[in-house]
């Protein structure tokens, strides 16, 4: 009875198995420490009677440690940021792509002024770094950069072929000009899964002489990232920030117009024209713009037919203390005109006309 | 006596398969193949013991075999089914004088690669995969006579 129902149950568990390990879709890969062993059994006959089948030694390794890290960057295009704003960040992933889990180390690396970083097909190139960066890993309470929330300085106990958010922050200062460029790499290095709440100790890859049957060696499986080399325990990427703002460049021209010699004479009784343009040469809108002028001496304010396309125009008659929203009945007593413009767009400009009598 | 005869018989029987069992052994071997440069300078692909294995690592089983007995073997067949959490290598199953089939059913049937086929849920049959194999069989298509030594061996890939 056993010789019979042995092959059955031998046939039935090894399709138990095959079933298992269809469904088993570890990109981790198996675990390490699992065991694997292999058993041959062979047949045969003598003499033409079947002879008992012989089962071979069972021959056993342990599954060893892989240490693998990914680090990609999640932003698609370089992060646009404005001077003076805090807590910009770089977004990257880190995923554990070993078997088994693993504490891991962040740091963030300035790059060199030069280098450049591609995203799609423009080419950027760093030309400053900040006075010093943060890293921080996403908790998972709620999506972005949550100062309050994401504090960690590093991964704790990532299990295998999962993945978390991590961001480089900082803080824009104000005086970077438009099209400045910071580079930043994300490099995360694999630890020794440490005490609760401490980030573990560096592990050190077991040496190759090392053939014991019944360890779990440690091997280095990592790509080289873009700041280490493979097999390091380490892998990288990079994303960049690049400064947009707005850069006003602000131009004043005059014409003059007398009523009976015609154009281009500035003498008592012509008109001046003052035609101011103000453009926007950044890569930002600029907001709130305000342009204050003078009526100059020894001529009266006669009209203020411009101020950008929809502007609001003001009047001042006590050098510019106080205004007024429609054009005050006594001409001679304008000192000053005052134009509000809501926004400029970046590669855009507008204009601010008023004219003048010379006394 | 004729009882006395019985019983011999029956002895005889039983133990006629007992003194067979440990005339073909087999022993197994796992190992990996290491890359070295020999004293020549030259690259060279040495076969060791699998102590260091991580997923993607392939890893050479060999079985060797040895007829012990006065009689020679006939109908040798040796089957292995591939270790869990390991893919079979497609081509990499090797014996010399062997049939070599494949079971993708837990060794309930064996065949040539090209004749296993999984039926999809919608109805549709393809070509097995290697890594859906479950077991490999060897046969000897000759007998092992006394003294003789075989080696059957395949690679499987840790998943």
């Amino acid at each position: 009875m056993k010789t019979r129902l042995t092959p059955f149950l031998t046939a039935l568990a090894a399709v138990a198995l095959a079933l298992f390990g269809a469904g088993q879709a570890m990109a981790g890969g198996t675990p390490s420490g699992t065991p694997i062993s292999n058993t041959a059994v062979l047949n045969y006959v003598v003499n033409s009677i079947p002879q008992d089948e012989v089962d071979s030694n069972e021959v056993t390794f342990l599954v060893d440690k892989k240490v693998d890290v990914t680090v990609e960057r999640q932003d698609v295009s370089i992060v646009q940021v404005t001077p003076g704003a805090l807590t910009q960040v770089l977004t990257f992933t880190v995923t554990n792509t070993g078997n088994d889990s693993q504490d891991i180390a962040l740091a963030a690396i300035a790059q060199a002024d030069g280098l450049g970083i591609t995203f799609g097909e423009t080419t950027y190139t760093d030309n400053f770094n900040f006075a010093s960066v943060s890293v921080f890993v996403e908790s998972g309470e709620e999506l972005g950069y949550q100062e309050d929330q994401d504090t960690a300085t590093f991964i704790k106990e990532l299990a295998p072929n999962t993945s978390v958010t991590v961001y480089i922050v900082a803080n824009i200062p104000l005086d970077r000009a438009n099209n400045d460029v910071a580079i930043y790499a994300l490099r995360a290095q694999v630890r020794a899964v440490g005490a609760p709440g401490v980030l573990g100790a560096e592990l050190t890859a077991t040496h190759p002489d090392n053939v014991a049957d019944d360890v779990v060696d440690i091997l280095f499986a990592d790509a080289a990232g873009t700041d280490d080399g493979p097999n390091t325990a380490m892998h990288s990427a990079r994303s960049a920030f690049q400064v947009i703002t707005a850069t006003m460049d602000v131009t004043k021209e005059q014409s003059f117009s007398h009523p009976t010699l015609g154009n281009g004479f500035a003498i008592p009784g012509a008109t001046v024209t003052y035609t101011i343009t103000i453009a926007n040469d950044g890569s930002a809108p600029a907001t709130g713009l305000v342009l204050v002028d003078s009526i100059p001496d020894n001529t009266t304010y006669a009209s203020f037919p411009t101020c950008g396309t929809a502007g609001d125009k003001e009047w001042s008659t006590d050098n510019a203390v106080s205004w007024v929203d429609t054009e005050p009945g006594d001409l001679a007593t304008i000192t000053h005109i005052r134009c509000s413009i809501d926004s400029i767009a970046a590669a855009a400009s507008a204009t601010v006309e008023f004219t003048v009598t010379i006394d | 006596m004729k009882k006395a005869l019985t019983v011999l018989f029956t002895f005889a029987i039983i133990i006629a398969p007992l003194v067979a069992f440990a005339a073909v052994e087999i022993t197994s071997q796992a190992l990996v193949e290491v890359e070295t440069v020999d004293e020549k300078g030259e690259k060279v692909v040495v076969r060791e013991k699998a102590t260091r294995v991580i997923p993607g690592t392939d890893v050479v089983f060999v079985n060797a075999y040895l007829n012990k007995g006065q009689e020679a073997a006939d109908n040798v067949v040796i089957v292995n089914p591939i270790p869990e959490h390991m893919d079979y290598v497609e081509g990499s199953a090797l014996g010399e004088e062997t049939a070599i089939t494949f079971s993708i059913n837990g060794g309930q049937q064996f065949d040539a690669p090209q004749n296993l086929t999984v039926t999809e849920p919608d109805g549709t049959s393809r070509p097995a995969k290697a890594e859906e194999y479950t077991h490999i069989r060897w046969q000897r298509t000759s007998p092992l006579p006394p003294g003789q030594t075989g080696e059957v061996e395949f690679r499987a890939r840790l998943r």
